[in-house]
């Protein structure tokens, strides 16, 4: 653990004022940590995200990255890759990368940084493909690839396996393993418990915009019997 | 089908009502053309001879509508009569409804949603224009013609685009002619109207007949309407004939069309809708050259534009854009120059009135752009980068009017003209992109983007565009002091387009549900 932790401490969405998307949801992540976010469909998954990106304004509680409430400046702490990973149809790889290094004035050297990322993320035979002709995955490791440039502490992904083929789950695990092991804060949204199982260091349940258990995968384990997926089943259908 | 199709159109109702201020905006929006319908045709006073005006009016009307259809019905590239999704599709074709029968369906109700939306989107225009000699029994004799007609001509065009070889293109060359002989009277009637000493006018009236076909929409019967019903009967039969079994080629035709449309994505305008299919178009190529040199800040996104246009744009066609706006420049100025300032401040009078009008259906820009994580990754202000989007939708525009200036400068044109022209029309695009993004921070949806918003639009850039004109009118016309004047139009109007966006950049910000929920 690096000591800078994403917190987020009792946080509150309502829709029109009525409908309560998330319910007093607390939880923190640490610099190079995964963190999966899982729960049933309408738990509150992609509202927690929302309100962590900025996109969303939350109705109370707070978010705070190494201790600093989050503001309207977010953008460049915290980065959401929503499930379809949309990209600029006709830009390259490359053009996203300028575009972003001059949208946030990074400093000199971004052009360096930036082909080493493409380098290490495998994607310098697509330097110069276009963005409509990209694959889903393609698309995900440019948009993780300008997140990693601007250098942005914080990732976060909303069901990013979805849609990909097994080699391009494989190749985004070691993505995501990697940025880990370089300092990232990683909190990713899945349905896939095997995936989870496989690459998140703790797990958050949500049900109903609820926090329901908050461990590691050992500890949720321990809360019922059997894998992951048969203690999720258990605890989500019994609250 | 109906069953399904009047489900979709109930939950759409539903959704509206959920929305109080939507609901409201849509009942006043209603209560709005109620009054003008009733205002133009039982209220109004009902001369028994249509004054020249009216019958011009409704000639613009029709031939229009008619060459539209026509050169439509020519191209054989619609999307009237298709599935509007691969599940209908699916759904429909494991059916045991015959090709024809489905056919007809989707062809009556596809003239139907876009007769309506049609309706919706240049409702301003349309019944504020309905001329006042037309009566209320008329008014729904007219409306019932142009249905019949729009249905007549749509269920023609799939029998049209299941053509091939030689016989389609014998229907393209007819369809295309047809067009031309509907647009005949139109142009007849606007050379008389704008330029009666022009040379043009003068060849159009010694080999034109003087044909009135809004005669049709200002003094309608039953005759007419019985005409475009046998019409649409002829359609029907050709249909039946030749859609036995069409299901495979529709499909295809389909799936086409439905690519498109999920590419297009929130593109929303015709002017939008326009440049996406291009950029679709110009997609098939995988590879380009990357480019490094972009400016620093806000200024990327019109660095972004650039290469965008760039790279869906042929070289040819630039060139063409370029010689296309110094030419009407260079028009415009011969035809001060031989018709006098009174021609020139009426053509530039109806340009903006277009302009404005036609500006209210594209809005799409910032719906595109939010959607789209890298746009956030930026901690620059919301508002600072709702600008850099802005100067990136009008540089096209501005470089154009410019080329337009440059026109008018070479054919000699009054220096007012030129000016006019130069920083005029640049601060009127900056005004209507900022008007545009206002209007949609309000009302992100685009059912309302196309109704009562497209009119509030059109009503508060002309309230904006008051205090300019105004400050123009002082300083250029009482003081005489034109440079200063037009100046001063140009700086309140980008000023006035600032605070737009400021306050669309304050109301959307942290609030992304709506768009989600649009």
């Amino acid at each position: 653990m690096n000591g800078r932790t994403l917190t987020v401490d009792h946080l509150t969405k309502r829709f029109r004022k009525t409908k309560l998307a998330l319910d007093d949801v607390s939880f923190a992540v640490e610099s190079g940590e995964i963190v999966g976010l899982i729960g049933p469909n309408g738990a509150g998954k992609s509202t927690t995200f929302g309100v962590l990106a900025g996109l969303l304004r939350p109705d109370g509680g707070r978010l705070a990255f190494d201790g600093i409430p989050l503001g309207a400046d977010r953008g460049r702490i915290v980065s959401l890759i929503p499930e379809t990973p949309d990209v600029y149809p006709l830009l390259t790889v490359w053009e996203h990368l300028v575009f972003v290094s001059r949208l946030c004035t990074l400093a000199d050297g971004w052009a360096e940084r930036g082909e080493a990322l493409l380098a290490r993320f495998g994607m310098l035979p697509e330097r110069d493909t276009i963005g409509s002709a990209l694959s889903k995955g393609m698309r995900q490791k440019t948009l993780v690839a300008a997140t990693v440039l601007v250098g942005a502490p914080v990732l976060l992904l909303d069901e990013p396996m979805i849609g990909l083929d097994p080699a391009g789950q494989r190749e985004l695990r070691e993505i995501l393993r990697a940025l880990r092991a370089a300092g990232t804060a990683i909190v990713l949204s899945t349905h896939q418990l095997e995936a989870a199982e496989a690459l998140c260091d703790r797990v958050v349940i949500l049900k109903s915009g609820r926090t329901i258990a908050v461990g590691t995968i050992e500890e949720i384990q321990a809360l019922g019997t059997g894998s992951l997926e048969d203690v999720f089943l258990e605890i989500t259908s019994g609250v | 089908m109906i069953y399904a199709d009047w489900r979709a159109f109930v939950n759409a109702m539903r959704a509206i009502r959920s929305s109080p201020s939507r609901a409201t905006l849509w009942l006043v929006f209603m209560a709005a053309i109620g009054f003008f319908v009733w205002a133009r045709t039982i209220g109004g006073s009902h001369a028994a001879l249509a004054p020249l005006s009216d019958l011009f009016r409704a000639d613009e009307i029709v031939s229009g509508l008619a060459a539209v259809l026509l050169a439509t019905f020519a191209t054989g590239k619609t999307s009237f009569g298709i599935f509007r999704s691969r599940a209908e599709a699916r759904f429909i074709i494991s059916s045991n409804i015959r090709p024809a029968a489905a056919v007809a369906y989707l062809i009556a109700r596809d003239a139907l949603l876009y007769a309506g939306r049609f309706a919706l989107s240049a409702s301003y225009v349309l019944f504020i224009s309905i001329p006042r000699s037309v009566g209320a029994l008329a008014f729904v004799l007219d409306l019932l013609m142009v249905l019949t007609f729009m249905i007549a001509l749509t269920i023609a065009m799939v029998p049209r685009r299941l053509v091939d070889g030689i016989r389609a293109i014998a229907c393209a060359g007819f369809g295309y002619a047809l067009a031309v002989l509907a647009a005949l009277p139109a142009a007849r009637d606007l050379l008389d109207q704008f330029a009666p000493a022009s040379a043009a006018a003068q060849f159009m009236r010694a080999h034109v007949p003087a044909w009135h076909p809004g005669a049709l929409l200002l003094a309608p019967n039953v005759g007419w309407l019985l005409v475009t019903l046998a019409l649409a009967a002829i359609s029907i039969g050709v249909l039946v004939a030749m859609t036995r079994d069409a299901y495979p080629e529709l499909y295809e035709l389909s799936t086409a069309q439905i690519d498109l449309r999920e590419k297009l994505g929130g593109k929303r305008g015709i002017v939008a809708r326009l440049e996406a299919a291009r950029s679709f178009r110009a997609a098939k190529v995988t590879n380009a050259v990357s480019t490094t040199g972009a400016p620093p800040g806000i200024l990327v996104f019109v660095w972004r534009s650039f290469i965008e246009y760039r790279r869906q744009t042929t070289l040819r066609r630039i060139i063409l854009d370029i010689v296309f706006w110094t030419a009407a420049g260079f028009g415009l100025a011969r035809l001060a120059q031989s018709q006098g300032g009174v021609l020139i401040g009426a053509l530039v009078g109806t340009l903006v009135n277009l302009l404005v009008i036609f500006s209210t259906t594209a809005s799409g820009a910032l719906a595109l752009e939010m959607r789209r994580s890298i746009f956030w990754l930026s901690s620059a202000w919301l508002a600072e980068r709702f600008i850099g989007i802005a100067l990136a939708r009008v540089w096209l525009q501005v470089t154009r009017a410019w080329l337009c200036a440059l026109g008018v400068a070479l054919g000699g044109g009054p220096s007012a003209i030129v000016a006019s022209v130069a920083i005029g029309f640049p601060a009127l695009f900056v005004l209507m992109t900022g008007t545009g993004f206002a209007a949609f921070a309000l009302f992100p949806a685009s059912i309302d983007q196309r109704g009562p918003l497209a009119i509030l639009r059109i009503l508060v850039t002309y309230v904006l565009l008051a205090p300019p004109l105004v400050f123009f009118g002082v300083l250029a016309l009482a003081l005489h002091l034109p440079t200063i004047g037009l100046a001063g139009f140009a700086l309140l109007a980008v000023l006035e387009s600032i605070g737009l966006i400021g306050f669309a950049a304050w109301r959307l910000d942290g609030r992304i549900d709506r768009l989600a929920a649009a």
